[in-house]
């Protein structure tokens, strides 16, 4: 079995040799023909693009986390043993970091670069090739954001978690300005998503103590009007003292009473002391009913004063007691809102690139003939074994 | 056989290439038969053996009284199409190692290439383990114990990549196995550690810090990373290498081919 590569016509072979080195050339050609056409005219094509015309690309690169105080724990990977038993999901710090990483390639931080930071005349650029510039001046946001998630590389590393930030552009002066303005953004977003969880937490604290305030407020004004309408500061002390009164004069009354019927017996009932005497326990004895009558009976008696005055002072310590805690519940929630907050620690500032390193011409170009030398090779050996079918 | 003469190449190759279809197809045919015996139900066999064993699989996760790994990587479907496609490496491995022994005779024939007997055997393969795949996950997704793929061209893709790298493989085992014996022992032990290496049954992202960087060196990692991305709306391609892939299996494709060419010159049939 002999295994010829490309073969020869029989019809050349038999040509009688010119010695015209263009034939020659142009012979030897033919018969590599698709040796060239697979391995040397790409990476002639490639080679000549990236080292004659593709424009050079400066990187900036920025390292930032995203922690919060509350945990100092490191997003860890996760065991084997887990991996075959255990649900996984990202832990709230990675989810943190990719949310600031997430943001960076959306079309909303796109459109506020292009707002502010000139980003499409940055890249649509005169001097850049054309391959690699962004082409149309005005171009449609959708667009740009595809141009834009190839010249900007956001890595997020859940070992380390630190988020990497890349930018390539063809001026040193906008890949660091461009790294810049997106570490800012990135912090501002995180700003705003600190105060928007922090008034979210609190402010249902918040409503529940003025709540409370108001309530406690309410009560207090029923008091002294209650007060101002019953002329009395304080039922209840004043009953106290009228019981007091009441006593007091009872007492007295108990011993007129017995200074009477002592002295009935030993001196006359129409003597002017026993008169006297007589006339202080009958005294007595009407003020004591009164007194007594003030205590519970009628429309201004003390009793039904103490239960209205009994009521709403109940009602105003209740509502203290719920002010207090609304107003420690309103403390503690400032307090963890603040303990989540988030920060973006720049670990790395963005650079001012000197060199270009980019677009790798070396790399690519070794990997491209590695690549297509393969291809040839399966090619010539697949045809190689397809021949042996030939009749 | 077409016995007319051209002149020109490309016509020849064409004549040549058709014949080597007509060829291969007939390797198929034959290797149904003397794989499966000539009865009918015989056919059966092709994707009964792999789905009892998927089926089996599925079940122990089920069992296993897994949730979800993610937002809609349920265990059954994430077990039964990493064990559907890890069938697909696992049968073309095994298979190449010793094809020789049925088919050497065929080799007589001016036709029939060692190629051509590779080649059979893993188109074979691949159409048995694509349909019992296809079954499974449509069982699966008619019960609604699976949604159908969210990406059904990555699916394909995967399954592709996984084809030729297995292929590529089974083209290098094939040479080698014909001449030393102590390799061929080898390969079995291979393909069944690869169960356990090649992420059929685990995502990349559950593995801690420096595994997965080593594993990632095994081409066929990305291959199953791929499958799920196919499968799973929530998977993510982070751990995917598909220029290494590509790369690896021209690599592999271009020395098994070498080796073949080599082992042909020198077999003799006694």
């Amino acid at each position: 079995m002999n295994v010829h590569g490309i073969m020869l016509p029989a019809s050349e072979q038999s040509e009688r040799r010119r010695a015209n080195p263009w034939t020659e050339t142009f012979a030897w050609l033919r018969r590599r023909r698709m040796f060239m056409l697979i391995v040397v005219l790409p990476t002639l094509l490639v080679g000549s693009y990236f080292y004659l015309v593709a424009s050079d690309q400066y990187e900036s690169e920025a390292h930032f986390l995203v922690r919060s105080t509350h945990t100092a724990e490191a997003p860890a990977g996760i065991g084997m043993s887990q991996a075959l038993s255990m649900v996984t999901g990202a832990s709230s710090s990675q989810s943190e970091a990719m949310s600031v990483a997430d943001y960076l390639t959306s079309h909303d931080a796109v459109a506020t670069l292009r707002r502010d930071n000139d980003l499409v005349g940055r890249y649509h650029d005169r001097d850049a090739d054309v391959f690699s510039r962004l082409r149309p001046s005005n171009p449609t946001p959708e667009y740009l954001l595809r141009y834009f998630q190839g010249v900007v590389k956001v890595n997020y590393n859940s070992e380390t978690g630190i988020t990497t930030l890349r930018v390539h552009s063809f001026r040193p002066q906008d890949s660091f300005a461009i790294a810049r303005r997106l570490l800012e953004l990135g912090e501002l977003r995180v700003n705003m998503l600190n105060e928007r969880s922090y008034h979210d937490a609190i402010d249902m604290s918040r409503r529940q103590l003025a709540k409370a305030e108001t309530d406690l407020a309410a009560v207090q004004a029923q008091t002294t009007r209650f007060r101002q309408t019953r002329g009395d500061i304080d039922p209840k002390a004043s009953g106290e003292a009228q019981i007091q009164l009441v006593s007091t004069l009872t007492g007295q009354l108990a011993a007129a009473r017995a200074q009477l019927n002592a002295m009935g017996g030993m001196v006359n009932h129409g003597s002017p002391q026993y008169q006297a005497l007589a006339s202080r326990v009958s005294a007595l004895q009407a003020q004591v009913a009164a007194q007594s009558g003030r205590l519970t009976n009628g429309n201004h008696a003390i009793a039904t004063d103490i239960s209205g005055y009994e009521s709403l002072k109940l009602r105003e310590q209740f509502l203290a007691k719920q002010y207090e805690s609304a107003a420690t519940a309103l403390d503690r929630a400032r307090e963890t809102a603040l303990r989540q907050q988030l920060y973006v620690v720049r670990i790395v500032d963005a650079n001012l690139p000197v060199k270009a390193l980019y677009p790798e011409r070396g790399r690519i170009m070794l990997t491209m003939v590695l690549a297509l030398l393969l291809t040839y090779s399966i090619g010539w050996l697949i045809v190689a074994g397809v021949r042996e079918h030939a009749a | 056989m077409n016995a007319r003469i051209s002149h020109s190449a490309s016509g020849s190759l064409l004549q040549a290439l058709s014949v080597q279809c007509r060829v291969i197809g007939a390797l198929i045919l034959r290797e149904l038969h003397t794989r499966y015996g000539r009865e009918n139900v015989g056919y059966l066999w092709l994707f009964a053996e792999p789905m009892l064993l998927a089926t089996v699989i599925g079940l122990m996760h089920k069992g296993a009284g897994h949730t979800a790994y993610g937002a809609d990587i349920k265990p059954l479907p994430f077990a039964v199409i990493g064990y559907t496609t890890y069938i697909l490496f696992r049968g073309i491995v095994n298979r190449s190692e010793g094809s020789f022994e049925g088919n050497a005779s065929l080799l007589y024939h001016r036709m029939v290439t060692v190629l051509d007997v590779t080649m059979a055997r893993c188109l074979l393969e691949f159409a048995a383990c694509f349909l019992t795949m296809a079954v499974m996950m449509g069982f699966l997704v008619a019960t609604g114990l699976a949604d159908p793929p969210a990406r059904p061209l990555v699916v394909l893709a995967a399954w592709g990549l996984m084809f030729w790298y297995s292929t590529g493989q089974a083209l290098l085992i094939t040479a080698i196995s014909y001449e030393n014996r102590t390799v061929g022992r080898l390969v079995h032990p291979y393909s069944y550690f690869m169960a356990g290496l090649s992420g059929a049954f685990f995502q990349m992202e559950w593995l801690p810090h420096p595994f997965r960087d080593w594993l990632g060196w095994l081409p066929i990692t990305s291959i199953f990373e791929m499958v799920r991305y196919g499968q799973f709306q929530s998977a993510k391609l982070q751990y995917c290498y598909t220029e290494y892939l590509i790369g690896a299996c021209l690599l592999l494709t271009w020395i098994g081919m070498v080796a073949l060419t080599n082992m042909r010159n020198r077999i003799h049939l006694s």
